[in-house]
């Protein structure tokens, strides 16, 4: 379910949840793989983490294109928060994405990745994806939605597309995998 | 991951925590949709394909398999999941059942309706039922399983090239719809609970076109004769034109200029005419023309001295599966001192069907032969009415420029 919100004062605001077939700590495992994630909009052309190593407050060098014209544009991981069973915080990260002239130029937003277990055997997650920025382009408000809905909405299908991918190749896949093969001591328990 | 930095034996220090586990740092990241899932990219876990960026401790969190940051054998940077699984599985089971089919049915049934869209239409419906791509690439798909068709019926020899583009031409629709109609009980299927869905559709895509066979080879009857005719105003006086007379293996470049591309371009493997031998100046005389894929042997079953020559074909060594020649003739009426009516008439047997597809290719590819003879023919009666000096000779001084030229005589074919 996909819900964009552009209010009067330029503020956007753009949800959806997704049930995936996977557990919490499969579908973030996946999700972990900050590069891929961040570049499932549509105008993410390449996104470079300052270190290689995405962490709070590492900084991001993301480059747009869109049909021929690109632009580089800024942004910096402002949460990055491990899976943890015992922890009742859903598991995600979010990450800021700003024009080069400055935070008010641009349509400056941040992007989220918010991950909980579902189901009562917890097979299943709960993905929440949310965009919040601010619309600073001069055009009507229904036009913004629109546009919003048709970026936001591709994005939502292709982050589904990539969890059901990664369900589809784990129950392909042999099954766990013989603690023989592992290349070093299991920790204790 | 060759970038990787050597161990350090006091370990990396890590934004995590000082003097942490080694961290694995992006390799080359994929980035961007266009190149994801290409190339070397973030590192994997071996076993489960967690992504290993970042840890402190160099064992998956999901399996507990251990890996070494630097040695690249202990995990993955290949994509975990390879984007042709999407849609390869299904291409090749439509060109494969395609393929099976035309093996299966052409034998038994000839080139009917089946053949020529029924198993288009089921191997579009396998296609669109067995991909899992964005619609915008199903056509595109479309087009890949009908040059892979094509080429199968190349190398089996089941069509030429000539015969098998204009069995493209008609096999496309069938493919796209084949392909709307898989796609649409995916679409539907896909919400169902319907146990079967796996593989009855495609099975019932199989076997729909052998079924049909069957039907066709039970209710087949044979398609009656066609002739095709061709008349031209030739701008010779009847007695030349009867002179320039010539069947299509007779005809002289030199005189009738170049052949038709249809017939020139070799690469379309209609027959090439090598030699010919014999006379028709009798009837029961008969004229053999060698092509480069059999002989063709004609013999004059009727001939009028000025007005008509007929023949009937006694051997055809080609092209025997579209259609087996039957007979032909010359006619010829005088239309005024200078003109002639040439009429033009092939009689054949078709062997392809269904008739109101294959014919307007047929007629048309007759009509142009018919039309490159008529050529042939103005052109050596206008060679035999000049003298030595290259002028008209008396006979054709009263005609002035009024007449029409030999391309005329094409603008007046049908």
């Amino acid at each position: 379910m996909i819900r964009v919100d552009v209010t009067r004062s330029g503020a956007v605001c753009c949800r959806a949840d997704l049930d995936l077939p996977l557990s919490a700590r499969a579908a973030w495992g996946r999700l972990r793989d900050f590069t891929r994630f961040a570049s499932h909009d549509y105008f993410h052309a390449d996104v470079r983490v300052a270190g290689g190593v995405p962490r709070v407050g590492a900084a991001l060098a993301i480059r747009h294109r869109f049909a021929g014209f690109g632009v580089g544009r800024v942004g910096r991981i402002l949460r990055w928060r491990e899976f943890d069973p015992a922890d009742p915080r859903p598991a995600g990260y979010s990450f800021s994405d700003l024009s080069a002239r400055g935070p008010r130029h641009g349509f400056p937003h941040v992007f989220a990745y918010d991950l909980a277990p579902a189901g009562k055997a917890n097979d299943r997650c709960r993905l929440r994806i949310v965009v919040r920025g601010r619309w600073t382009a001069p055009v009507p408000r229904w036009a913004a939605r629109l546009w919003l809905w048709w970026v936001f909405g591709h994005v939502v299908l292709s982050v589904r597309n990539a969890f059901l991918a990664a369900a589809v190749t784990r129950k392909n896949a042999a099954g766990p995998p013989d603690a023989a093969v592992c290349y070093g001591p299991k920790e204790a328990p | 991951m060759t970038d990787i930095p050597p161990p350090d034996p006091a370990g990396p220090k890590t934004a995590a925590g000082p003097a942490a586990s080694p961290v694995l740092p992006y390799g080359h990241p994929p980035t961007g949709p266009e190149q994801q899932g290409a190339g070397p990219g973030v590192p994997r876990c071996l076993s489960c394909g967690y992504v290993l960026v970042g840890l402190n401790d160099p064992r998956c969190p999901e399996c507990g398999r251990w890996f070494n940051p630097w040695d690249p054998s202990t995990f993955n940077t290949r994509p975990p999941f390879l984007r042709w699984r999407y849609w390869l599985p299904g291409l090749v089971l439509a060109l494969a059942a395609g393929l099976l089919g035309y093996a299966a049915i052409v034998p038994f049934s000839g080139w009917g309706w089946p053949a020529v869209f029924v198993i288009p239409f089921s191997a579009g419906t396998i296609l669109g039922y067995g991909v899992r791509v964005k619609w915008v690439v199903l056509p595109m798909l479309g087009l890949i399983l009908l040059a892979g068709l094509l080429f199968g019926l190349f190398s089996m020899n089941f069509a030429g090239v000539y015969c098998g583009l204009i069995l493209a031409g008609m096999a496309l629709g069938p493919i796209l719809v084949g392909i709307g109609a898989g796609w649409l009980l995916r679409a539907i299927l896909k919400r169902s609970r319907f146990s079967q869905r796996w593989h009855l559709p495609t099975l019932i895509s199989l076997l729909l076109p052998l079924a049909c066979a069957v039907f066709d080879r039970l209710t087949w009857t044979p398609p009656p004769l066609e002739t095709v005719r061709t008349s031209a105003v030739l701008d010779v006086p009847a007695g030349r034109a009867w002179d320039g007379m010539r069947f299509y293996e007779q005809v002289d470049e030199r005189t009738a200029g170049p052949r038709p591309r249809l017939f020139a371009w070799h690469w379309l493997g209609l027959p090439r005419p090598l030699s010919n031998g014999g006379s028709v100046a009798i009837v029961g005389g008969r004229e053999t023309c060698v092509y480069d894929k059999g002989r063709l042997v004609k013999q004059v079953t009727a001939r009028d001295e000025g007005r008509r020559l007929a023949f009937r074909v006694v051997e055809q060594g080609f092209e025997t599966h579209s259609m087996r020649l039957v007979d032909g003739s010359f006619t010829f009426e005088p239309i005024d001192a200078t003109h002639t009516r040439v009429t033009l008439e092939t009689t054949y047997a078709p062997r392809l069907r269904p008739r109101w597809a294959w014919r307007p290719s047929e007629a048309w590819t007759v009509h142009t032969l018919h039309g490159y003879v008529l050529r042939g023919m103005e052109a050596r009666g206008r060679l035999a009415m000049m003298d030595d000096g290259g002028r008209m000779k008396d006979e054709r001084e009263s005609a002035t420029a009024a007449s029409p030229s030999s391309s005329d005589v094409a603008g007046g074919l049908p």
